[in-house]
């Protein structure tokens, strides 16, 4: 049987541990994937673009499990109420072929976002930056907002 | 409590202390829901120093 983690199931962790930490976390495991970046089979996003948007497949593997994340981008959605950016993703055990998990990839994806501007910024922002500019005041920019926050993490 | 102790401590060696956000869009009822959505998470000083910061920052780009 695969597991399915579906949007509630999202909404509902995030809100229990809460949702600047959730992003520190997702940043710390960014992190680490990052430190063994060669472990890792890399190949160009697979992308299908139309005349009102792209949907794209965005494969990878550590030898171990193997992964891939499907998403759209359609700036025109937001106009008819709908998500500009949904997806879902794949995990599989490579060993055996097996997929293990089924995700929503949606919600995750804003999280991730947030989380990977935050390490970079740690990484590269001077540390006596102050002041952070949004640019674009969409449904991501909350994320990056609380991805910020002096508190993210420890409340 | 179990669930949090699942992320691993942190490894930065400094954190950023952001402490005034600067908000623009094309379309301002986006930023006006931003900030409206940053006031209903209660982040303190943060949502209201972006308040604060906003119509500097419209006149700084639009100029």
């Amino acid at each position: 049987m695969v597991d399915y983690i579906g949007i509630e199931r999202v909404r509902e962790l995030v809100a229990r541990v809460g949702t600047g930490r959730f992003i520190e976390g997702l940043a710390t495991e960014i992190e680490s994937d990052y430190r063994r970046w060669r472990e890792f089979e890399k190949s160009p996003r697979h992308a299908s673009h139309s005349s009102v948007g792209v949907i794209e497949l965005m494969p990878t593997s550590d030898g171990r499990q193997y992964s891939f994340k499907y998403v759209n981008g359609h700036p025109k959605n937001t106009a008819a109420g709908l998500l500009t950016v949904t997806a879902f993703g794949v995990l599989a055990d490579v060993d055996t072929g097996y997929p293990l998990l089924l995700s929503e990839l949606t919600f995750s994806t804003a999280l991730r976002t947030a989380a990977t501007s935050a390490l970079a910024a740690r990484w590269m922002a001077r540390p006596s930056s102050r002041v952070m500019a949004l640019i674009g005041n969409g449904a991501q920019s909350e994320f990056q907002a609380i991805a910020f926050h002096p508190h993210a993490g420890h409340s | 409590m179990a669930h949090r102790a699942n992320f691993r401590r942190l490894p930065f060696t400094h954190m950023l202390g952001i402490r005034e956000l600067r908000l623009h869009d094309t379309d301002p009822r986006a930023t006006a829901k931003l900030e409206r959505n940053l006031a209903a998470l209660q982040l303190g000083d943060f949502a209201s120093c972006a308040a604060r910061v906003l119509p500097r920052l419209r006149v700084a780009l639009t100029s």
